[in-house]
């Protein structure tokens, strides 16, 4: 079933972030929000999620759906342990062994099984940033939400980062949603992007990448193209 | 030896050397001033508190003190947590009890003592006063320690579908645990400070305040300055007692990679 968001209208007193925002999303695959900041990308996130209310609207196709959702900020708790944290979301739904199975599991997919007694300060950015990853992983939600999950991350950890999810895509083909206004990171990862210009935030092009997602873009000529694109949307000289 | 060991020996050599220091300004403030009712002598004090501590009488007072602030402290402790959560829950009960807190802590502890003298029998009086005094305190860190938890902690627990009574245990707690235990060790030197203080008005059998004002009737500055003597050393101690347990609550497991090496806060930082 394909993720509808109807006539959605979202206003923080004054502010109109969302007018009558439509949008259409398969059920499954990598979609990108490319926009530039504040444009409303996070404001649709929080509303999916359930973390914040639209004031107006319709969204089909998230009823009775969990959400994993990879924050810009790891949002660990700092009073426990890398698996204490993760144990954490995995408590209410799973029994003991089965958390513990997927705790390990997936600690051990972003390579950090050797840092579960740690508490996160003890803990760079990045690896703490892997442990947020780790964590959405383990709870294994029906949509996974990412909102720009390697801000401030330099290039290889970025890359690093963004393989595990590609290989976690192909291991669960969901519908993987994800906020970002930097063109490497959406022409790396996505298969469709959605370019937004606002507030209010307004869907002006989506671009369909039909190439493997990951290494294999980086000598395409067709991703190139794309890059132009959106860097030219990025700095708001071309309205696609 | 070892370098934590040298730090240690040095730091109590150091407090050692302020604690003569003071005592030398008293005597010399003694024997400036030159008479003993006055200010009495650290000698004549220590040799005062010599023949108290054989008195049963001595120990006793100091026993029912320390149960008078205990249960004062306790009271307010365990109704300032239920109170502070409730009114954190419900803006309309905190509205309704933050003006009652900001009197209470306005108001001369010495009306309330008076107050309580006509309410309540003398042995009770320091026990409502402690509470009394305390309350407000445990109240409005508890109030302001729900307030400061943070919400996105709270946002990634309700994505996650973690349950309540695990948000609660896991995040709140936690994030409380911090402003109720400076509170508790604020309330532990004033409880002993307003109990003491309303001993001495309402003067209970076997308290220390009793003494403190039996003292000052029969002009004893050497007995007043050994019962005070007592109070700072009990609440010094108790101080240690209370500190030394929450730092327990509150201790966490020492690993690989945020173990405290050494007192000198060293920590081992892992990096991609």
């Amino acid at each position: 079933m394909k993720l509808q968001i109807k006539n959605v209208y979202k206003n923080y007193e004054n502010f109109q972030v969302l007018n009558d925002f439509n949008m259409e999303l398969s059920s499954n695959g990598i979609h990108c929000l490319f926009g530039p900041s504040g444009c409303g990308k996070t404001t649709l996130l929080n509303i999916l999620a359930g973390l914040s209310t639209a004031d107006q609207g319709d969204i089909k196709g998230i009823e009775n759906k969990t959400f994993s959702y990879i924050f810009q900020e790891d949002r660990l708790l700092p009073w426990a342990t890398v698996e204490e944290n993760i144990f954490l979301i995995l408590t209410d739904s799973y029994s003991k062994r089965e958390a513990q199975g997927l705790m390990d599991k997936y600690l051990d997919l972003v390579d950090l099984s050797k840092f579960k007694n740690y508490y996160p300060e003890a803990l760079s950015g990045g690896m703490r940033q892997r442990v947020s990853i780790a964590r959405a992983f383990a709870y294994e939600g029906d949509i996974l939400l990412m909102d720009e999950p390697f801000k401030g991350l330099h290039m290889e950890l970025k890359k690093t980062l963004m393989d595990y999810l590609i290989s976690y895509w192909h291991q669960k083909k969901q519908l993987f949603l994800f906020v970002t206004h930097d063109v490497e990171e959406a022409l790396y990862m996505a298969d469709h992007i959605h370019i937004f210009q606002g507030p209010p935030m307004e869907l002006t092009k989506k671009l369909t990448i039909d190439i493997p997602a990951g290494d294999a873009r980086n000598k395409n000529e067709k991703i190139d193209q794309f890059k132009e694109m959106l860097v030219h949307s990025n700095k708001g000289k071309l309205r696609l | 030896m070892k370098d934590s060991t040298i730090i240690s020996n040095k730091k109590s050599l150091n407090k050692f050397v302020i604690i003569l220091f003071w005592v030398a300004v008293w005597q010399i403030l003694h024997l400036f001033i030159g008479r003993d009712i006055y200010v009495p002598s650290p000698f004549s004090v220590v040799m005062r508190l010599k023949e108290l501590i054989f008195l049963k009488v001595f120990w006793t007072s100091i026993a029912f003190s320390i149960y008078r602030v205990i249960i004062g402290l306790f009271l307010s402790i365990t109704l300032g947590i239920i109170v502070g959560v409730i009114s954190s829950m419900n803006r309309y009960v905190y509205d309704l009890i933050h003006p009652l807190m900001t009197a209470i802590k306005a108001t001369p502890v010495l009306s309330f003592i008076i107050l309580a003298l006509i309410w309540l029998s003398s042995s009770n009086v320091p026990i409502f006063i402690c509470f009394l005094m305390c309350f407000p305190i445990i109240w409005t860190n508890v109030v302001t320690g729900i307030s400061n938890v943070d919400k996105k902690l709270l946002e990634m627990a309700k994505v996650y579908g973690v349950k309540r009574l695990t948000v609660i245990k896991k995040i709140y707690l936690p994030s409380i645990i911090p402003y109720l235990s400076a509170a508790c060790i604020t309330s532990l030197g004033l409880g002993w400070k307003v109990s003491v203080a309303a001993e001495v008005l309402s003067h209970p059998r076997n308290a220390i305040g009793s003494h403190l004002y039996s003292a000052k009737v029969y002009l004893d500055s050497s007995e007043l300055f050994a019962w005070t003597l007592v109070v700072i050393l009990l609440s010094l101690l108790f101080e240690r007692i209370l500190a030394g347990f929450i730092g327990k609550l509150t201790y966490r497991k020492t690993t690989k990679g945020s173990a405290v090496l050494d007192k000198g806060c060293v920590k081992i930082e892992a990096t991609d």
